[in-house]
């Protein structure tokens, strides 16, 4: 129950925790082609999800046109995929038991994470916390 | 030879310049060519958005950058330059021979640079409105490609001493500046001296921005969008750079990163190098995506981060390079890889202008008992060996410090006594079994000289000073052998 109103305080507390779930998973799991290919599907979908929202941040009214603000909407996104891809490759180019396997594993977790956080909005960053 | 051998027997030479070089380097990259134009960036957006905040933090930012770039920076830039020709006078005069006019004009542009970064910060205060404003942030952006521009030359220089291309075979500037490696390199600096620069602004803001003034979050996430922003660049820029280093110098890669004794363990260095700059990357996303949630402490780790890496970087680059100091050109020892031919045969002391007198601990290790013919002999040969050994060793060998011979010798044959015999068949052959050493440049004879002060260095662990401290004598034999082309 404790649990439940935790996962319910913000809206990606949930996401977050599956995302750990599935690559303590995937992890256990050892299988590096089934990992792949479920690392590679994840990455499609939070792509898409991502793409999506950064679609509509670019629509909104309110955006400024400045260059800085155009690129802060694209660029964590693309950093996270772009480092999710590193990770897959840290995870499959090294053996199971191996240091670098494993900092692929947080990594890829954690990549998984910055991909389906929404982003702070800077105005209004001293209301909405965390 | 016509120089006396500067030499530091604890730190090494090698550890001199890098120690200057590396200082310069972070101050370079990270405060003027990658940070001007972030000041610059802020300036120009604040001016837009009409915030004066944004101002106000380039300004300190600059200021911070203004005064260690003006003070440490330009002292360690001629620090440079100084050292270098200090500790190898010869590479230095080479390279002044091509690069005359490109040093000429980095001078030009160093002047201006030096100028405009004075006017910019001088005149931030006075040009505050419409046209004196926008006035101002061109001055900044100009600055800023000034500061490029000064990267831009040394970086040929630099690569032209990994590997010089078409020079060797048509002695142009021309060549010698678009030479294999300019270009990778430069891509690969670039970007990364701007990454630098986002990191060190990391770290400022919490300095002039209040922790609750809601600008800070808006400051780090925009400098950390700056930041993130060059990263896949550096490492596009890399791999290019990567791809034109020449093959024989990847073979030192091992060694260079860390020592002979370590070189086993260069998979484990990559994955730090690795796990280093993963570091960076994920503490700037978490910045972006969460500005107030990062401690100032977490701020400091990319920028502990990448002054690691890019330190690391510059020794290997300066490593792999060897024996050379020039590729194909001139070996580290300062000798031209066309006179070896001559040395072979006449020696290498036949050339060498200077001697560095021999140490009272060195004439102790000849026996005082011996009649005095002999001994003046024996005294004769050590001599000759020690300026054999700071001729052709000395440059990149310490005897006891930092790659100390001595250290290496005990390493190789333990408590053996070091004999001629038993080390002359190693040194004839060094060049072979560690391919970063130059062959022996002298005669058969000098190897035995060598071999012979090599040997008293087993007991005699004094300290050898250079003809700074030692000062030199002139060699009654020089001037009997003029190297081809020379006149006095
Ligand atoms: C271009 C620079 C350079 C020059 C010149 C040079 N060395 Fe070296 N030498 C090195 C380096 C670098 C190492 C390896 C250091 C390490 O372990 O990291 C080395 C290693 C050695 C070793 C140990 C080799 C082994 O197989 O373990 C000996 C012995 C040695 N040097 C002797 C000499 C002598 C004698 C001279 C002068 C004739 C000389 N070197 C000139 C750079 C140089």
């Amino acid at each position: 129950m404790r649990l439940l109103s935790w996962m319910d305080a913000a809206p990606h507390r949930g996401p977050v925790l599956n995302i750990v779930m599935l690559v303590l998973l995937l992890g256990m799991i050892g299988n590096t082609a089934l990992l792949l290919c479920v690392g590679a599907a994840t990455i499609a979908v939070s792509a898409i999800g991502g793409l999506r929202r950064a679609m509509r941040a670019m629509a909104s009214p309110d955006r400024s046109h400045l260059p800085l603000d155009r690129i802060a909407i694209w660029l964590p996104g693309a950093t996270a995929l772009g480092m999710c891809a590193v990770a897959l490759l840290l995870i499959v180019e090294n053996p199971a038991s191996s240091v670098a396997h494993s900092l692929g594993l947080v990594l890829f977790a954690f990549e998984l994470v910055m991909l389906v956080l929404p982003s702070e909005r800077p105005s209004t960053a001293g209301v909405s916390k965390g | 030879m016509d120089f006396p051998v500067f030499h530091l027997d604890v730190l090494g030479n090698r550890g001199l310049i890098a120690g200057i070089a590396v200082l310069h380097v972070l101050i370079n990259h990270g405060l003027a060519v990658g940070l001007m134009p972030l000041v610059a960036c802020m300036e120009w957006y604040g001016h837009r958005k009409r915030d004066a905040r944004w101002d106000a933090l380039a300004y300190r930012i600059l200021f911070c950058a203004f005064i260690v770039t003006t003070t440490a920076g330009a002292l360690t830039g001629v620090g440079i330059w100084l050292s270098v020709s200090l500790v190898n006078p010869y590479s230095i005069g080479s390279l002044l021979r091509v690069f005359f006019w490109a040093w000429f004009v980095e001078w030009l542009v160093f002047i201006t640079e030096v100028c405009l970064i004075l006017a910019y910060t001088l005149t931030w205060k006075t040009w505050r409105e419409g046209a004196a404003k926008r006035r101002h942030i061109r001055l900044g952006f100009a600055l800023g490609l000034f500061s490029w521009i000064t990267m831009a030359i040394i970086v040929s220089i630099l690569g032209f001493m990994m590997d010089p291309g078409n020079w060797l075979a048509d002695n142009t500037l021309f060549s010698g500046f678009t030479n294999p490696v300019y270009l990778p390199q430069l891509a690969f600096r670039t970007p990364l001296a701007a990454t630098m620069a986002g990191v060190i602004a990391l770290v400022l803001v919490p300095f002039f921005v209040g922790r609750d003034d809601p600008f800070r979050r808006e400051a780090i996430r925009a400098v950390a969008v700056w930041t993130l922003l060059f990263c896949p660049f550096i490492v596009a820029g890399g791999y290019w750079y990567y791809g034109a280093v020449p093959e024989a110098m990847k073979d030192n890669l091992a060694v260079s990163v860390l020592t002979l004794q370590f070189s086993g363990w260069l998979d484990e260095f990559l994955l730090l190098v690795v796990g280093t700059a993963i570091a960076i990357v994920v503490v700037v996303q978490v910045a972006i995506v969460r500005p107030g949630l990062v401690p100032r402490t977490a701020l400091v780790l990319p920028l502990l981060a990448i002054l690691w890496l890019t330190a690391h970087f510059e020794r290997v680059r300066e490593f792999i390079r060897k024996p050379y100091v020039i590729g194909r050109y001139m070996y580290a020892n300062g000798l031209r890889v066309d006179d070896y031919a001559l040395l072979r045969r006449d020696g290498l002391l036949a050339y060498a202008t200077y001697s560095n007198p021999l140490t009272p601990a060195e004439q102790a290790s000849v026996p005082a008992a011996l009649p005095p013919a002999e001994r003046a002999a024996a005294l004769d040969r050590l001599q000759k060996g020690k300026d054999v050994f700071m001729n052709a060793c000395s440059r990149c060998h310490t005897t006891h410090g930092v790659n100390g011979v001595a250290d290496h010798l005990h390493r190789m044959f333990g408590n053996r006594v070091w004999t001629p015999d038993l080390t002359g068949d190693y040194l004839a052959n060094m060049h072979n079994a560690q391919p970063y050493m130059p062959p022996f440049p002298g005669s058969q004879a000098e190897l035995g000289f060598l071999s012979t002060y090599l040997e008293q260095l087993q007991a005699n662990r004094e300290p050898v000073p250079g003809a700074q401290q030692a000062g030199i004598t002139v060699r009654p034999e020089s001037g009997s052998k003029l190297a081809v082309g020379e006149r006095r």
